[in-house]
C-alpha cells in the first residue's frame, strides 16, 4: 500500500474531504483566537439579532454570540461522535477478530446476539436508555458506542476470513506463534483498512444521530451546547431566526460530508491497491 | 544389533478429503484429495514427492503441518502423533518443522519489513546469540544482502522473496524443511543456483528436506528417495536412482520423459 | 425458525434494558409528601413492588401466551390498543417512503449513470450528497417551515384533516396524501440518496466493463443487455441492504412523526419515554423489534425468490 500511495493520484474525494475536515478542526481548535466572546456570555440587549459586525453569525435567545457557541458546540459534537466511534471500533474489532478467527460455537452465538441487537432501531434503544435515565454526555457516548459496534464486528469478521487463509498467516502459525500474536500482530494490521473506513463513516453517522437526539431533548443539556441543540433552538421560528438553524445546520452538513468523503476516498484507495485481496466493506 | 533409528516424519495411510457440506472429518459429498498414502523421512535423508498438479501433494503438506485435519490416517513427527497433541505441544513441535511455501510473496506479511519478519522468528525460537550478527550471518549464507532488512516484501524480486522464506525457516534450526514447488517460479539458471544453495545449506546445517514438485529432473540432485503419486494415490516409492533409472511404472516413465 | 428465538431474546432484552435504566416511573405519580402507605398502594397498582425476576416471569407469560403487553401507566388504556392504532400511520409512512426512495433512487441513478460527468450528473450527485448528510429532522423542519407554514401549500400537522371522515372516498385519499406528502418526502429523500449512490455506481461499473470488453457497438440490442446486467448488478447490494434499512426507517419515522405531529408509533414511543411509561415503552420496542425481524424475513424471502443462485444451493 505504501508504494501505491505515490503512484495513484490522490482521489478527489479524499482530498476534498480531508481539506474540509482539517479546516473544520482548525476552526474548532482556534476558538479563543477567533472570537472574543465566551459561549455562556449573555447579552440581553442583543437577543436574537441577525448577523452583524459585532456578531458575525448573530446571537441566540439569550444574546449569546452564535459563532462562539458554534465553535464550542462543535467540540462537543465532534468529541462525542469521535469518542463513541473509538469505543465502538475497539469493541467491534475485537469481537470481529475473535469470531472470524475461531469460528465455531462462539462465532455462532455472537452472530445471533448481533442479529438481535441489530433488530432494534437505534433510536428506539437510545430513547429507551437515555430517556429513562438522567442525561449525561458520558451516557450518550456509551449508548451510541454500544449500539454501533455490530456493523464493525461484521465487517472485521468478513475480512478476517479472507486474511486468515493467506499464506503469510499460515507461515506465522507454522512458526509456532501464539494465537493471540497471530491475531493481533498479523491479522489485525491487515484488516485495518476497512476498520478505518468504517470508523470514519461511523463518525459521520453519529454526528447525525447526535443532532437527532438533541432535537428530542436527549443530547447535551443546557448550558452545554452541541450543534444539535443549537439547531434545535432555531426550530421554533425557522424563518424568523434563520441564522441559528442555518449556520449550525451548515456546519453539521459540512462535517458529515467531509467525513463521508474521507471514508469513500480511503475505500477507493484500498480497492485499488489490493485488487487481489479486495477488501470487503 | 543396530539401534532402530526412528524416522523424523512418518505418515501412515493418510486420507485427506474435501467435502462440501457435512461435518468435519465425515465423508460426505467428498473429493478424496489423498488416498491411503504412507511414507517416512529418515534422519539424514531427503524425500521428494512427485506428481502432477492436482495430485494431492499440497494437501499432504498441509496435513503434515497441521493445517488440515485428515479424514483418516496418522502422522508422526519425531515419534509423536500430531493429531493427539494439545495446541501447546503442537506449538513446541513446530520448532522442528518449517515450511517454505510455493507462493513466496504471499508468505510474507505485506505490512512487515523483512527485518521484523526475521526478528520475530528469532524471538519465537529464543535464539540467544547476538541477533544482529546471527541474521547477518544467515543472510550471507543464503545469498542475500543486508540492505534487504529494511524493505518490504513487494519490493523484492521473486528469488529474493524465496530466499527470505528459506532464511526464516532456518532460524529455528529445524530438523525438517518442507518445500512446496520451490522451483516452479524460476528459470533454469536460477533453478541451478537455488539447488546449489539448498545442497550447501543441507550439508552445513544437517537438514532434511521434504520437497514437493512436479519437475523430476530438478529435484534429483536433492532427493535421496522419491515418492510418486497420482490423483492422490500411491504409485511407487524408492531410492532416487532406482526410480529414475529402473522404474517399471508407466506413469513414472511419462513424468521422467516430460522433463528430460 | 431461528426468528422465534430471536424474538424471544429481543423481548427479554427489552425488559432487561428498560429495567436497568435508572429512573422510577412511580415517581411521576407520587407526591413525596404523601404517606408511605399511599406510596405503596400506588406502587402496588403498577406492580412495581414485586421483585424483578417475578416481574420478568409475569411479563414473559403475559406477552407470549396472551400477546398482552399490559396497560399503559399513563394513559390507562391497553397498550395493545394504543399500539394497534399507532401502527397504521407508521407503516404507511415507512412503506410510502421506501417506495418513493426506491423509485427515485433507481430511476435517477440509472438516468445519471448514462450521462456520466455531465453537469446534470455532478449537480444531482451533489444534491443527493447533501440530502444524505443532513439530519432528517432538519429536512422535515425546513419543509414544514417553508412549504407548509410560509407557503401554505401543505397542512402542518396530523395525518388527516378534522373533517376527513365527512369526505367522499376519493377526497379522503387526496386528503391523506396531502397530509403525508411532506413527511414521506422527508423520510424518503435521504434514503433515495442512498439507493441513488448504489445504483449509480453499479450501473457505471457495469457500463464501463462492457465498454472495455465489447468495444464494437452492436447497437440497441447491446444496450438493452447492458441495462439489464447493470441493473441486476446494482440491485444486488440494495436487496442485501433491505434488511438493514428497516431499523433505519423506523428510526427516521420517529423523527418525522415528531416534527409533523403524526400519531404514529414513533411519537408514541417518544411520549412514553418521557412519561416513563414502562408498559408502553416495552410494548412499542417489542413491536418495533418484531417489525424489523418480519421485515428481514420478507427481505430474505424476496432475495430467495429473485436470485436463482441462492435457490439452487
Amino acid at each position: 500500500m505504501m508504494s501505491n500511495l505515490k503512484n495513484i493520484p490522490a482521489d478527489l474525494s479524499l482530498k476534498t474531504g480531508t481539506i474540509m475536515i482539517v479546516i473544520l478542526i482548525f476552526f474548532l481548535m482556534a476558538g479563543s483566537f477567533i472570537s472574543p466572546y465566551r459561549p455562556e456570555l449573555q447579552d440581553l440587549s442583543q437577543t436574537l439579532s441577525p448577523p452583524s459586525r459585532g456578531h458575525p453569525l448573530g446571537t441566540d435567545f439569550y444574546g449569546r454570540d452564535l459563532l462562539t457557541r458554534l465553535i464550542y458546540g462543535g467540540r462537543i459534537t465532534l468529541g462525542i461522535s469521535t469518542l463513541a466511534t473509538i469505543l465502538a471500533i475497539m469493541i467491534g474489532s475485537v469481537i470481529g477478530l475473535l469470531c472470524g478467527f475461531f469460528g465455531g460455537l462462539f462465532d455462532l452465538l455472537c452472530m445471533r446476539f448481533i442479529d438481535v441487537l441489530l433488530g432494534f432501531p437505534r433510536i428506539f434503544i437510545i430513547l429507551l436508555i437515555i430517556g429513562l435515565g438522567y442525561s449525561s454526555l458520558g451516557l450518550v457516548v456509551l449508548v451510541m458506542a454500544l449500539f454501533s459496534w455490530m456493523e464493525i464486528a461484521r465487517i472485521v469478521r468478513a475480512n478476517v476470513w479472507v486474511v486468515k487463509e493467506q499464506l503469510y498467516i499460515k507461515s506465522a502459525q507454522a512458526l509456532g506463534l501464539s494465537r493471540s500474536r497471530v491475531i493481533f500482530r498479523h491479522i489485525l494490521p491487515n484488516v485495518s483498512g476497512p476498520i478505518i473506513v468504517s470508523a470514519v463513516l461511523l463518525i459521520s453517522s453519529l454526528i447525525l444521530l447526535e443532532s437527532g437526539l438533541s432535537f428530542l431533548g436527549l443530547g447535551a443539556q443546557p448550558p452545554t451546547a452541541s450543534w444539535g441543540t443549537i439547531l434545535n433552538e432555531g426550530r421554533t421560528d425557522p424563518l424568523g431566526t434563520w441564522w441559528i438553524s442555518l449556520f449550525s445546520g451548515i456546519l453539521i452538513i459540512i462535517s458529515v460530508i467531509g467525513f463521508n468523503l474521507i471514508g469513500d476516498g480511503i475505500q477507493n484507495l484500498l480497492n485499488h491497491t489490493h485488487p487481489k485481496e479486495r477488501n470487503v466493506a | 544389533m543396530l539401534p532402530k533409528i526412528s524416522p523424523i516424519l512418518e505418515v501412515k495411510q493418510l486420507v485427506v478429503s474435501y467435502h462440501s457440506g457435512g461435518r468435519n472429518g465425515h465423508l460426505f459429498n467428498d473429493t478424496l484429495a489423498v488416498q491411503d498414502i504412507s511414507f517416512s523421512v529418515n534422519p539424514g535423508e531427503s524425500l521428494a514427492i512427485v506428481g502432477e498438479s492436482g495430485s494431492g501433494k499440497t494437501s499432504i503438506l498441509m496435513a503434515i503441518l497441521g493445517f488440515i485435519q485428515p479424514a483418516a490416517g496418522n502422522i508422526y513427527f519425531m515419534g509423536k502423533d500430531i493429531r493427539q497433541l494439545s495446541s501447546a505441544e503442537m506449538i513446541e513441535l513446530r520448532h522442528w518443522i518449517q515450511p517454505v511455501f510455493q507462493d513466496s510473496g504471499a508468505s510474507l506479511n505485506p505490512r512487515m519489513t523483512i527485518g521484523s519478519i526475521l526478528h520475530e522468528a528469532l524471538r519465537v525460537f529464543n535464539v540467544d546469540d547476538d541477533r544482529q550478527e546471527f541474521i547477518q550471518k544467515l543472510l550471507t549464507q543464503i545469498g542475500l544482502e543486508g540492505g534487504i532488512l529494511s524493505r518490504y516484501s513487494y519490493q523484492l524480486s521473486g528469488g529474493q522473496k524465496q530466499r527470505v522464506n528459506l532464511a526464516r525457516a532456518m532460524i529455528g534450526k529445524p530438523k525438517l524443511i518442507i518445500l512446496d514447488e520451490p522451483f516452479a517460479a524460476q528459470d533454469i539458471s536460477n533453478q541451478a543456483n537455488f539447488v546449489n544453495l539448498l545442497l550447501n545449506l543441507r550439508q552445513t546445517f544437517a537438514l532434511n528436506y521434504l520437497i514437493v514438485s512436479h519437475n523430476l529432473s530438478v529435484i534429483t540432485p536433492l532427493a535421496d528417495r522419491i515418492l510418486v503419486i497420482r490423483s492422490g494415490q500411491f504409485v511407487e516409492e524408492g531410492p532416487v536412482a532406482e526410480i529414475i533409472f529402473h522404474t517399471t511404472n508407466e506413469y513414472t516413465k511419462t513424468l521422467i520423459n516430460a522433463v528430460s | 425458525m431461528g426468528s422465534g428465538l430471536t424474538i424471544f431474546v429481543g423481548i427479554t432484552l427489552t425488559f432487561v434494558i428498560v429495567h436497568l435504566a435508572p429512573g422510577d416511573p412511580s415517581v411521576r405519580f407520587i407526591d413525596p409528601s404523601q404517606t408511605l402507605a399511599s406510596q405503596q398502594i400506588i406502587q402496588k397498582r403498577f406492580g412495581l413492588d414485586e421483585p424483578l425476576h417475578v416481574r420478568y416471569l409475569k411479563w414473559i407469560k403475559q406477552v407470549v401466551c396472551h400477546f398482552d403487553f399490559g396497560t399503559s401507566f399513563y394513559y390507562d388504556r391497553s397498550t395493545g390498543d394504543m399500539l394497534a392504532s399507532a401502527l397504521y400511520p407508521t407503516i404507511l409512512l415507512a412503506i410510502s417512503a421506501l417506495i418513493l426512495a426506491l423509485a427515485l433512487g433507481i430511476l435517477l441513478g440509472v438516468f445519471v449513470a448514462l450521462r456520466r460527468n455531465s453537469l446534470f450528473d455532478r449537480l444531482l450527485t451533489a444534491i443527493m450528497m447533501i440530502f444524505y448528510s443532513t439530519p432528517t429532522f432538519w429536512i422535515g423542519v425546513l419543509f414544514l417551515g417553508f412549504f407548509a407554514s410560509a407557503l401554505g401549500w401543505f397542512p402542518t400537522s396530523q395525518m388527516v384533516s378534522l373533517y376527513h371522515y365527512k369526505l367522499s372516498c376519493l377526497s379522503r385519499f387526496i386528503d391523506l396524501a396531502h397530509h403525508l406528502f411532506l413527511p414521506v418526502l422527508t423520510l424518503g429523500l435521504p434514503l433515495a440518496a442512498v439507493f441513488y449512490r448504489y445504483v449509480r455506481s453499479g450501473m457505471i461499473e457495469a457500463l464501463q466493463s462492457e465498454y472495455i470488453l465489447a468495444a464494437r457497438a452492436r447497437g440497441i440490442d447491446q444496450r438493452r443487455v447492458l441495462f439489464q446486467y447493470g441493473l441486476q448488478n446494482s440491485m444486488l447490494p440494495i436487496i442485501n441492504l433491505l434488511g438493514m434499512i428497516i431499523p433505519g426507517l423506523l428510526s427516521g419515522a420517529v423523527m418525522v412523526e415528531v416534527v409533523f405531529s403524526l400519531p404514529g408509533m414513533g411519537r408514541l414511543m417518544v411520549n412514553a419515554v418521557f412519561g416513563r411509561d414502562y408498559p408502553l415503552i416495552m410494548a412499542a420496542n417489542v413491536l418495533a423489534f418484531i417489525m424489523v425481524v418480519t421485515g428481514n424475513l420478507l427481505a430474505d424471502m424476496f432475495c430467495y425468490l429473485t436470485d436463482p443462485r441462492i435457490r439452487y444451493k
